[in-house]
């Protein structure tokens, strides 16, 4: 959502300080597809993704009256989000492993189809890849976690992360390659 | 090359999600919303109620606590006789002995004597001769020696206990034993006997005949007797068993007077008004009057609140338009901004201000009058009368708006607050109360009373003549003074 002519985003926290339920509305709003595209990534549902969203911001609206300014918001934002997303994993503790996919039988990187990837691909992928694979995957190459942190978060050996981390890109492209096979075949 | 292939993977993943647009965000803000900000008004209720609940607890806790204690006490007296204070009179002036008279054989021989002075028909034990204790007899191998001269003074001395002024009269024996079993001493046991006119008047199977058989026929007894207890003790409750010295027969307690406190949980309800949890708590007495008729009253401080969004009364309307056009500064802002030709008034007129939402927070006094009827010995009844009151805090909101017709702007929604403090009106008899009430022992005196009720509103109340009504239950605690 777009904020209002003249209301940046440091003027909308601030308001947002005073524990105004209005502009917290407008705020939750405002970087709701932002939190819900973090979200989205780390959960198997869609309705996981909200729950964690509005934990998130939950989090967030008691926690705001100590936000500094000189952070980027959307960065604090999203520390919490991922925080909540494994707070909710480790809950859960679904370790659903999906079956091993069929190996493509060409393998090609074709740029062409990366670039077609819009949202919901890219979420119909993650969701092949089991939890854990995805929950490395996202934390590493997106959200810039180090091995380390990442073993220190999900209780596993840092080796264990550098494997999952390796087996889901594999996985990936392969899904990717076999999207490219049927696009050719079409 | 897959090194290549994943960076363009990751970069494109985090293009599309850094800008991922999502059109829920307003059902993502309703379901927050139930979540979001906790509800404070609710939590401080349950704590006033936890907080209640948890008086009641320790009140309830340390009566009981102190009850169990004294009864233990009394055991421990009744079973240890030899260790209670011993006193020593001399019977023999020329040979004078230590002779132990031990008050709790006095006290049981005595209390043995008024049970059998007025026997009952179902006291079995009263026919027999062993209403005295058999194992004081069997102790004595013994000669009786009548010690008449043995006086009310010595006994009031021995602080046996008060119920021997009843025996008034009786003759008092004394039984020397070659020794004690404990100490290995002589003791002299005093068994008090009633004399003759006593006698004839309890008839030859009285305590006297019972005694004097007994002790002149010299039965040498080793063995104490098992004896089984009265009739009329297995039907007392155990705690009336537990005091030896109690002479009185058992006599379930009813006071003419008893008192209690309660907390109250309901709902309020009013036509057009969201039904509203409430709590409250107060003291509440109970006079006998007739029979199974008591009077309940007392006093009751309780929150009463009213959410009016379906249909709001009438009368709010009017309270309000009288409250704007009362208030100088709203008066003369309505005045300003209202068309010409607009007229104020208390009536509703089309210019009046339409009332959106109405609510009404009232801190009451309540004084009810209910006749009370108990159905049964059990501590069920039933309960009807009135309630009185008036109110410490009324607090009324209106949320509203002018019709578009006075040119005001119709979608900007107004507010206005009317508060009023202690005793404004005082309500009489405009309440109709029903209850039903069932009741737990708690101790010998005490009560858990669980009372389901009803107030049905007969009249309008409070300053704003709201007629509203509640349901819920009281927790009573209901205790009788202690006897002085």
């Amino acid at each position: 959502m777009q904020l209002p002519p003249g209301i940046t985003e440091d003027d909308l926290i601030r308001q947002c300080k005073n524990g105004d339920l209005k502009h917290l509305e407008m705020l939750y709003k405002h970087f709701y597809g932002y939190a819900m595209g973090i979200g989205l990534r780390y959960c198997v549902s869609r309705d996981d993704a909200l729950e964690v969203v509005n934990d998130s911001f939950i989090k967030l609206f008691n926690s705001i009256g100590q936000y500094s300014f000189d952070k980027p918001f959307k960065a604090w934002l999203r520390r919490i989000i991922v925080n909540t997303a494994i707070d909710k994993y480790r809950k859960d503790k679904k370790h659903l492993w999906n079956e091993d996919l069929e190996m493509a039988e060409h393998i090609g990187h074709n740029a062409t189809v990366i670039e077609q990837l819009n949202a919901r691909d890219i979420l119909n992928m993650l969701d092949k890849l089991p939890e854990l694979h995805r929950m490395v995957f996202n934390l590493y190459e997106i959200d810039g976690y180090s091995h380390d942190e990442i073993a220190n978060i999900l209780l596993i050996p840092a080796s264990s992360s550098r494997v999952y981390l390796t087996r889901g890109k594999e996985k990936l492209r392969e899904l990717i390659n076999k999207a490219e096979y049927n696009e050719r075949r079409i | 090359m897959n090194e290549e292939f994943d960076d363009r993977l990751k970069n494109r993943i985090a293009d599309v999600f850094d800008n991922y647009e999502d059109e829920s965000a307003t059902e993502g803000w309703a379901l927050l919303r139930e979540k979001y900000p906790e509800k404070e008004k609710r939590r401080v209720l349950w704590l006033w109620w936890a907080s209640a609940a948890a008086l009641l607890l320790v009140v309830l806790s340390v009566g009981i606590a102190l009850f169990n204690r004294a009864r233990v006490n009394d055991i421990v007296r009744a079973r240890h006789p030899v260790s209670q204070p011993v006193k020593s009179i001399t019977t023999d002036t020329n040979a004078p002995k230590q002779t132990t008279c031990k008050d709790n054989l006095v006290a049981d021989n005595t209390s043995k004597t008024n049970n059998q002075v007025k026997p009952s028909k179902d006291d079995n034990h009263a026919k027999a001769p062993k209403t005295i204790d058999p194992a004081i007899i069997a102790n004595q191998h013994t000669h009786l020696k009548r010690i008449d001269t043995i006086s009310n003074k010595y006994i009031a001395k021995a602080a046996i206990n008060k119920h021997v002024t009843k025996i008034k009269g009786a003759d008092i024996t004394a039984h020397q034993n070659d020794s004690d079993p404990v100490n290995g001493k002589s003791v002299q046991t005093i068994t008090v006997v009633p004399n003759k006119e006593q006698a004839k008047q309890t008839g030859p199977k009285g305590i006297d005949s019972a005694v004097l058989a007994n002790n002149t026929t010299n039965t040498k007894t080793t063995q104490p007797e098992f004896v089984k207890p009265p009739v009329q003790d297995i039907k007392k409750p155990i705690f009336a068993l537990l005091k030896p010295n109690d002479t009185k027969p058992y006599k379930p307690v009813d006071k003419k007077v008893k008192f209690g406190i309660y907390a109250a949980t309901y709902f309020n309800y009013a036509k057009g008004s969201d039904n509203q949890f409430n709590v409250g708590a107060g003291f509440a007495s109970e006079i006998k009057l007739v029979g199974n008729l008591k009077l309940l009253t007392g006093a009751v401080i309780g929150q009463n609140s009213l959410k009016y969004t379906s249909e709001v009364p009438q009368k709010a309307t009017s309270y309000l338009a009288a409250s704007i056009v009362n208030s100088s500064s709203s008066a003369n802002s309505y005045a300003a901004t209202a068309p010409s030709g607009t007229i104020v008034s208390s009536t509703n007129t089309s210019s009046d201000p339409i009332l959106r939402n109405y609510q009404a927070s009232l801190i009451g006094l309540d004084i009810p009058i209910n006749l009370k009827y108990q159905l049964s010995k059990s501590d069920t009844y039933i309960a009807a009368g009135f309630s009185s009151g008036t109110y410490i805090v009324e607090t009324y909101q209106f949320a509203y708006n002018y019709p578009a017709s006075t040119g005001l702007s119709a979608n900007n929604t107004e507010r206005n607050t009317q508060t009023r403090t202690f005793l404004n009106t005082f309500d009489f008899a405009r309440t109709l109360n029903f209850a039903f009430g069932m009741g737990y022992p708690i101790g010998k005196t005490n009560r858990l009373i669980i009372e389901p009720f009803v107030k049905y509103p007969l009249n309008g109340l409070g300053s704003q003549d709201l007629k509203f009504g509640a349901g819920g239950i009281n927790l009573k605690f209901n205790f009788t003074p202690a006897k002085k």
